[in-house]
């Protein structure tokens, strides 16, 4: 008998598992990978292509796109379980969920249940209801999230400026982001920080509309916020621009992006994960699966360790608020701050 | 005119207290000149080194002014040349200064001496500098931590010079009193015996981690319990050579038995400075146990040669003297040596003092007829029958064994293991071994006094051993060095108590036997298990510390110990029926 | 008379060894003392080069790390980096960005002019991606000719204080023995 199996008898329960996945079968090369995309071939897939290529691992991956058009998915669900790859990659919530389902939903048929998908750039991958936990999928879906942890940003916006009172816009009816207000709040009952959350108003079928948003950043800055954070919210995201920002600029409130695209919408201070680095990460979880080094359903979903911060400098002038020089080493700093450069 | 003979005692204490007390104020001298030097020599590299750190706050400046900020609206600047400060311990003072020399942002102190300056650069013109000075504090505290190093050192010298007037002033003293030549060959035997002892004793700081380099990285073997072996195999060669050497040195002339083994103790040291795999370094240990075995026998046999009956006490009072005080002077200057410069040259100096003592040892006077004073070899059958009496179990197995396993296992393979595990130099676990012999040399008189006067001696032997397992259970409290300290402390304590009582309850306990058969088969017996306890300690002990690490296995020899000292206290009763 | 005289020359005798202990144990402490100075300067001074040579270490991982965890190019602008810091410390040999088997992706020219020094010390610091998994090591060698000046001149200062340590002990020592010896219950 070998002294493996010997062990695996004599550990408890979770030791005997992580032996028995050390046995677990390799896939054999070449590996077939389905990855498919939302709007064509992104930093995503050039970091999970490239981190095959230099690893000599040999692969051969399937592109299929659908062209920001879900109707398009389940002719590729279809098409995946005439196939049969060893491995499947989405991009984003929606083409994860079109492919893979709800983890609670019953196998219709009308998904892949069977072969691992590992996804990229999935914000919230409970809320959307992919998993139900980050830390063990429980079925064969695992994955990357680009979203750093919330103690992590309330950690960068501290290092930025130290604050003792945080607001919040959210959208009632997405089940995101009022998980990412409960756990804000649970954070701040930790560290001592008052969370102040507005909802956007709704109309009568319960979605939020952009009308009086400006009186509600106006009612956070008077309630004594010192920072405005942005979840990652789709409403959000698509008023940042135009309405949010700009109301709590004017009133010198700084803004926090948790995503690229809030970011880009004028923020003074975002935490992102770079898309060549996300499809890298994706591409080790991928490895792993098919090395046979782990099942694909004890691997967790995690998110990157290093994140790229993001200091808009003429946000920062207009504010009043330059980054602490500590921040110099490492931020990727967007714009200037010379007063010449000032409207 | 008969001169009122000085006590000496006391003239000779007078004259250690004299030597040591230039020892010291010599010591201090070098040290204070040294510092000096540290001033002189240190600060330029650090200087060198403020320079560079200045350089690379003012390339970060200069990155935010190419942002287009300026310099006096820098956010966030005395944080972060706190956190340089922090990184770089030997900075006092740190401070951005404007194009017209005022401090705009400062961290630490400044006291008015001259610092480093570094020009701000921005677009091609200096725009500020940044301002590095050097602490004079940290380099006096560099020299300070070597102060309890200075104290070590300053202890050895004190048991030092005792060895040296002993011999040297105990053979002039022979000589002018023209007493008996067994005092002098004593007094002549006690330089070359220290030395080889001295050497011995000086690798113990770091040989348990020599070896664990040594030991082969595989899958089935824990390099813990395979660093133990080069101890066992040295304990068990001196275990069971021990009778065989014994006959041959009663035949071949104790001098020369003595001279081999010293040159055997050079060639095994020096032969483990070199090796490079595992198997010889401990072929090597072997034949240093060989060559110390027999320096040991033959030295035991020049005693019992050159003294009567009465004199025997002091005679092998000298000798344990000797032994005693290489514990304490051994292990610290071997550690001091291996931190600095590494353990094989550890070894290489271990063979240079065997070699001393080799050449110390050729003064002593030829082998002469000798009087056949060293008792025949005991025979199985003397084994089987005093193993056969339960007492002397009772006080071999129950108290001389355990407390070989404990020292062998906790002092000699333990306390370097998990010195090193622990992340600290094998001058801590030097010191920490000095601490035991201190701790025995100083209890060790108390206790036979207390012999003499009368205490139940079981009582003694119990006590001690029970407190010599106490200072394992120092490992339950925390992590880091200081618990070891007490480890060993406590043993030597501990065993001061002890060993001053066993002897003696062994020739009570064993009377009978001993007034029937002489008391060689009893005291050989006793001998070769304690010897065997000495061998297995570290096998016990890298047992468990393969199975729970050193930490646990410090108290897991602890628990073991005590619960043979308890029971030996308990059986106390009985035996004494 | 005779047996007097016997007594002193024996007594001379004792006088001339413990002459000899003092001065061996006056070598040792002062020796001890000596040689525990000098491996603390050498530790200080060694530390001192070492963490000189982090800060254009860590300036250069930065920049490395960046470009390997983005796919980038490491010829160009990690380059001109490793140049620029190359350039910055004269005592610097080298810097090479090396991969985690040990290749060398990217060094610094060696400099054709400058003589080859005797011996090279390395420092080491490791790079890892944006999910933590190792990329490699910068590396910089560096000549350390300051450090090994500044040790020889302390082993000649030290050479000086222990062996003028030494000897003061040693008188010092004949000194306190002279005054214990004739304090001592000499008869009258």
């Amino acid at each position: 008998m070998r002294r493996r199996d010997v062990l695996a008898l004599a550990l408890p329960g979770a030791a005997a598992q992580a032996v028995v996945a050390t046995t677990t079968h390799a896939t054999p090369a070449p590996w077939r990978i389905f990855a498919v995309t939302y709007r064509g071939r992104t930093d995503v897939e050039r970091g999970l292509a490239d981190y095959f290529a230099a690893r000599g691992l040999p692969v051969e991956i399937t592109w299929r796109d659908i062209a920001l058009d879900p109707a398009r998915l389940p002719a590729l669900v279809d098409e995946i379980r005439r196939e049969r790859p060893h491995l499947v990659h989405t991009w984003g919530t929606g083409v994860t969920l079109g492919i893979a389902g709800r983890w609670d939903a019953p196998d219709d048929g009308r998904h892949v249940r069977d072969l691992p998908v590992v996804f990229s750039l999935v914000a919230a991958p409970v809320g959307a209801g992919i998993v139900p936990d980050v830390r063990a999928p429980g079925r064969p879906v695992t994955g990357v999230s680009h979203v750093a942890s919330l103690a992590v940003q309330l950690q960068t916006m501290a290092s930025y400026r130290p604050f003792r009172a945080v607001g919040m816009l959210h959208s009632p009816n997405e089940p995101n982001s009022t998980a990412v207000l409960k756990e804000l709040q649970a954070l701040g009952r930790q560290r001592g920080i008052a969370v102040l959350a507005q909802p956007f108003h709704t109309n009568a079928s319960g979605q939020p509309i952009p009308d009086g948003a400006q009186e509600l950043v106006r009612r956070l800055r008077t309630e004594g916020a010192e920072w405005l954070y942005m979840p990652p919210d789709s409403f959000l995201s698509t008023q940042a621009r135009d309405v949010v920002v700009p109301a709590a600029l004017g009133l010198g409130l700084p803004a926090f992006a948790s995503t690229e695209q809030l970011m880009s919408a004028g923020a003074l201070l975002g935490l992102v994960s770079r898309y060549y680095n996300v499809g890298q990460f994706a591409a080790y979880k991928a490895e792993r699966i098919l090395a046979g080094r782990a099942p694909a359903d004890r691997i967790p979903v995690e998110t990157l360790t290093r994140f790229s911060l993001q200091i808009d400098l003429g946000v920062a002038r207009r504010l009043g608020l330059l980054p602490p020089l500590e921040m110099f080493n490492y931020a990727e700093l967007i714009g200037d701050a010379g007063k010449a450069s000032l409207p | 005119m008969s001169a009122a003979r000085p006590e000496p005692q006391r003239l000779q204490s007078r004259l250690v207290a004299a030597i040591l007390a230039a020892v010291m104020l010599g010591m201090l001298g070098v040290t204070w000149a040294t510092q000096h030097a540290f001033q002189d020599l240190l600060r330029p590299e650090l200087q060198r080194k403020a320079g560079v750190v200045g350089g690379s706050v003012g390339e970060l400046v200069g990155k935010a002014l190419d942002h287009g900020l300026a310099l006096p609206e820098l956010a966030g600047v005395p944080a972060h040349l706190d956190a340089v400060r922090r990184a770089h311990r030997e900075l006092a003072w740190i401070a951005l200064r404007d194009d017209a020399g005022a401090v705009l942002f400062s961290s630490g102190r400044d006291d008015g001496a001259r610092g480093v300056a570094v020009p701000v650069v921005h677009q091609g013109r200096p725009v500020g500098v940044v301002e590095t000075r050097v602490s004079d504090a940290w380099i006096r505290h560099i020299l300070l931590e070597a102060a309890l190093d200075l104290g070590v050192v300053f202890v050895v010298a004190i048991f030092l010079t005792r060895e040296l007037l002993h011999t040297f002033v105990g053979v002039g003293a022979a000589a002018s009193t023209g007493a008996a030549d067994g005092a002098a060959v004593l007094a002549r035997l006690r330089l070359p015996l220290f030395l080889f002892m001295l050497a011995e004793e000086s690798t113990r700081a770091f040989l348990p981690g020599f070896a664990k380099a040594l030991a082969p990285a595989g899958p089935a073997l824990s390099p813990d319990l395979l660093a133990a072996l080069p101890i066992v195999v040295f304990m068990l060669v001196v275990a069971l050579g021990q009778p065989v050497l014994a006959t041959w040195s009663e035949r071949a002339g104790a001098r020369r038995i003595l001279l081999r083994g010293a040159l055997l103790g050079i060639a095994g040291s020096a032969g483990a400075a070199l090796a490079t795999h595992l198997g010889t370094f401990i072929a090597w240990r072997g034949l240093s146990g060989l060559g110390y075995g027999m320096v040991f026998v033959a030295g035991q046999g020049l005693v019992l040669q050159h003294t009567t009956a009465a004199g025997r006490t002091r005679g092998f009072a000298l000798f344990v003297g000797a032994i005693m005080a290489a514990a304490v002077c051994g292990p610290p200057i071997g550690g001091m040596l291996a931190e600095h410069v590494g353990p094989r040259a550890g070894f290489g100096v271990a063979a240079a003092i065997a070699g001393a003592a080799w050449l110390a040892a050729r003064g002593l006077p030829p082998d002469g007829g000798h009087a056949s004073a060293a008792p025949p070899v005991p025979a199985p059958r003397d084994y089987a029958r005093v193993f056969a009496q339960g007492r002397f179990l009772w006080v071999t197995a129950l108290a001389a064994v355990p407390a070989k396993l404990i020292l062998a296992g906790s002092v000699f393979y333990l306390v370097p293991l998990y010195v090193s595990a622990a992340g600290a130099s094998p001058s801590v676990a030097g010191r920490a071994m000095m601490l035991y012999a201190v701790a025995l040399v100083l209890v060790l008189p108390r206790a036979t006094h207390w012999v003499e006067r009368g205490v139940p001696l079981a009582r003694l032997v119990g006590a001690g051993l029970c407190v010599s397992a106490l200072g394992g259970f120092a490992l339950l409290a925390g992590d880091g060095v200081l618990p070891v300290y007490l480890v060993t402390a406590l043993l030597g304590l501990g065993q001061g108590l002890s060993i001053a009582a066993q002897s003696s309850l062994l020739s009570q306990v064993c009377a009978a036997e001993i007034a029937a058969h002489g008391s060689g088969p009893a005291f050989g017996a006793y001998r070769l298990l304690e010897r065997l306890g000495n061998a297995s300690g570290p096998l016990v002990a890298g047992a468990f510390a393969m199975l729970a690490g050193p930490s646990s296995a410090f108290v897991a020899m602890a628990a073991l110990v005590l619960a043979c000292g308890l029971s030996f206290l308990l059986l106390a009763g009985r035996a004494a029926r | 008379m005779f047996a007097r005289h016997i007594q002193q020359s024996l007594a001379f005798a004792n006088i001339v060894r413990l002459m000899g202990v003092a001065a061996v144990v006056a070598l040792f402490g002062t020796g001890m003392c000596g040689f525990l100075g000098y491996y603390k300067f050498k530790s200080a001074v060694d530390a001192a080069a070492r963490s000189r040579m982090d800060v254009p270490a860590a300036s250069v991982r930065a920049g490395a790390q960046a470009a390997l965890s983005l796919g980038l190019p490491l010829a160009g602008e990690t380059r001109a980096l490793l140049q620029r810091e190359r350039s910055a410390d004269p005592e610097i040999v080298e810097i090479a960005v090396v991969d985690v088997a040990g290749r060398t992706l990217l060094r610094t020219d060696a400099d054709q002019a400058a003589p080859l020094p005797g011996k090279v010390d390395e420092v080491h610091m490791p790079m890892r991606n944006s999910f933590d998994q190792p990329l490699g090591d910068v590396v910089v060698r560096y000549a350390g000719t300051s450090s090994r000046d500044a040790l020889a001149r302390m082993r000649e200062r030290l050479a000086v204080i222990v062996a003028t340590g030494w000897a003061g002990t040693t008188l010092l020592a004949a000194a306190g023995i002279a005054l214990v010896a004739r304090r001592g219950p000499a008869p009258r």
